[in-house]
């Protein structure tokens, strides 16, 4: 996996596996922003819905809160498709992800948005993201720690060159 | 009359959010620059807290709206 400035933004070089990778991750990232606020898991709502702010308010100021930060997501679900739909398609090899820069910051989001909540699901704190998630045995919570990492290393990447 | 700039944005450490994403979006959303943006990011990682705005109740919430898109936990302070 490679990030290289372009032009009008960055592109994004994927080989066959990092590319199948991040689509799965894609898929799963549209279904979590189509999901209601309160059908995600608890630890959940408090990241992306940051429940200690809204705490404090009142009824209707949380529900205009939480349906802005609902909103922002959706918006964002867009871009997901698009970008999971070019991968999906994709012939070449490697295969280059064109990342416009005014789509940088919102895919910045979405690959963040996901670390977040498989950190959340999985209860993952400073030192979980010190293990080494290959030895870790329940499937599920080494899968999250593999995707957290693997998008560390794509942030970096695009924050290095957007 | 004076301008009510009581409310302050504050920015929580976590342990998922990279330093480097940190900095980014204090630039992006608060127009800090490069040095001020990674004080505060590193006095976030090292106190557990940085506070990033002072501002009056309407663009502190706007503030708050707008890390929190990007994923930082950030609450709103009415200041003592």
């Amino acid at each position: 996996m490679q990030a290289i400035q372009a032009d009008d933004g960055c592109t994004l070089i994927l080989f066959q596996p990092e590319r199948a990778f991040l689509s799965g991750i894609l898929q799963v990232i549209l279904h979590h922003y189509g999901q209601a606020s309160e059908e995600l898991p608890p630890r959940v709502r408090e990241v992306w819905y940051s429940a200690e702010t809204t705490a404090s308010l009142d009824e209707e100021d949380r529900h205009c809160w939480m349906e802005s930060l609902r909103d922002f997501r959706q918006g964002n679900a867009g871009l997901c498709r698009r970008y999971l739909k070019m991968l999906q398609e994709a012939v070449q090899e490697p295969f280059s992800l064109p990342i416009a820069r005014a789509d940088l910051d919102s895919f910045l989001i979405v690959i963040n948005d996901h670390r977040l909540y498989q950190a959340a699901v999985y209860e993952v704190g400073e030192a979980e993201m010190e293990e080494d998630w290959s030895q870790i045995p329940d499937t599920g919570r080494r899968q999250a720690l593999l995707e957290i990492h693997f998008l560390a290393v794509l942030l970096e990447l695009l924050l290095r060159v957007g | 009359m004076a301008l009510d700039r009581g409310w302050l944005v504050v920015v929580w450490n976590d342990p998922v959010n990279l330093m480097s994403y940190v900095v980014h979006v204090f630039r992006l959303v608060l127009g800090f620059d490069e040095a001020k943006a990674r004080r505060h990011m590193l006095e976030v990682h090292q106190e557990g807290k940085s506070c990033v705005a002072r501002e009056n109740r309407e663009r502190a919430e706007f503030f708050c709206q707008l890390l929190q898109q990007h994923g930082l936990k950030t609450t709103l302070q009415r200041e003592a």
